[in-house]
C-alpha cells in the first residue's frame, strides 16, 4: 500500500469526519476484478464490489493490476466507479486508467513492476454496506487481451457504540 | 532516500492511545516467512508467530525475491485467532507490498497483540527458482 495519504493527515481527516465519535481504524484493501475476459474495442465490462456491513471504508488510493502483458494498450482503458445506492459517479466522465490509478504491474515485462501513478487528492469515504460498480472500458481500436483487477487501498473505520 | 511516513513521534502518539501513560520499550522488528521456491498458481501458507512478551505494530509488508514475475502474484494474511483477513480477497502483491526498492507502507498501522499467529498465504503466478520471503516490518512493543 503506497504511502499516499500521510498518516497524520489521515488521522486528522478521520477525526474531522467522525467528529466526537469513537472509532477503531484498521488498514485494509479491497480487490475486485475489472476485466475478466477479452474486451472488444468500444466495449465495457462491469463488476460489483460489496463493502463490509460493519465498517466504513476510506479509500486513499486506486491501484490497477494486470495478469497478462498488454503492450501499451492498457493505459487507454477507461474506468468509472459508481455507488449503486446513490448512483454517484466517482468521475464526471469515465477516467483514463493511467490518469487516476497507480499502475501496479501492467505493461511490458520490463515495466511490469510497480510504477508510480496518480494519487487521490483527498480520501473518499465509502459507507458501510455500500456496493460499488466498476465500469472498465476499451477505448482503443483493438481488443484488450489481458485481465485486470482494481485494488482500493485504505482503512476500515469501525464505529464504537 | 525512501520517505517514511511513520515518524517516531507519530508512532509514540498512536501507541499512547492504546497504552495510555505506560512506559514502553520500542524496537524495530521484522518477522519473516520464507516460502523457499514456489510452484505457479499453488498457494502456500506459513505461520508468523508474534511472541507472547511483546505486541507488534505492523507498518509495512515486503516481498523479497529475484523473480521478475512475482509482482503479479497474490497475497493474503489472516489472524488465526479472530479469523480476520487483511484484504477482502487475495490481492496482487504489487498493490499492497514493498517490492525491491519501491516502498509501500500501510496507510494506517495495524496493531497485533502478542501471542498472535498470523498466516501469510502467497500464490505465485509463476514457478520460482529462488526463495520468496515475505517480511512483516514494524515496531515491537514491550511495557518497560
Amino acid at each position: 500500500m503506497r504511502n499516499v495519504a500521510n498518516f497524520s493527515e489521515l488521522q486528522a481527516f478521520i477525526a474531522d469526519y467522525y467528529r466526537g465519535q469513537r472509532v477503531t481504524v484498521k488498514p485494509y484493501a479491497y480487490t475486485m476484478p475489472v476485466q475478466t475476459a477479452l474486451l472488444a474495442s468500444g466495449a465495457s465490462e462491469q463488476n460489483t464490489l460489496s463493502i463490509l456491513s460493519n465498517a466504513d471504508f476510506i479509500c486513499t488510493q486506486l491501484v490497477i493490476s494486470a495478469t497478462e502483458d498488454s503492450g501499451t494498450q492498457w493505459g487507454w482503458a477507461s474506468l468509472q466507479l459508481t455507488d449503486t445506492a446513490s448512483q454517484e459517479n466517482w468521475f464526471w466522465n469515465p477516467a483514463i486508467v493511467q490518469d487516476v490509478c497507480t499502475n501496479a504491474n501492467m505493461g511490458a515485462a520490463s515495466q511490469r513492476d510497480q510504477r508510480p501513478g496518480p494519487t487521490m487528492t483527498v480520501p473518499r469515504v465509502i459507507s458501510a454496506n455500500s456496493s460499488l460498480v466498476s465500469t472498465f472500458g476499451n477505448n482503443v481500436s483493438v481488443g484488450l487481451t489481458f485481465t485486470a483487477s482494481l485494488t482500493l487501498v485504505g482503512v476500515n473505520v469501525f464505529p464504537l457504540r | 532516500m525512501i520517505y517514511n511516513q511513520y515518524s517516531v513521534s507519530h508512532i509514540r502518539a498512536y501507541l499512547a492511545q492504546i497504552y495510555g501513560a505506560a512506559s514502553l520499550v520500542l524496537n524495530d522488528q521484522s518477522f519473516a516467512a520464507n516460502f523457499g521456491t514456489m510452484t505457479a498458481d499453488v498457494p502456500e501458507s506459513l505461520p508468523v508467530q508474534i511472541p507472547a512478551n511483546s505486541d507488534f505494530l505492523l507498518l509495512e509488508i515486503a516481498v523479497a525475491t529475484t523473480e521478475l514475475l512475482l509482482s503479479k502474484s497474490k497475497i493474503q494474511i489472516s489472524d488465526s485467532t479472530s479469523g480476520e483477513t487483511f484484504f477482502n480477497v487475495a490481492t496482487p502483491v504489487s498493490a499492497v507490498c514493498t517490492i525491491e526498492s519501491t516502498l509501500s507502507q500501510l496507510p494506517w498501522p495495524r496493531f497485533v497483540q502478542g501471542n498472535t499467529t498470523l498466516y501469510v498465504t502467497l500464490t505465485p503466478d509463476a514457478t520460482t527458482t529462488s526463495p520468496v520471503i515475505v517480511s512483516l516490518l514494524g515496531v515491537g512493543i514491550r511495557k518497560g
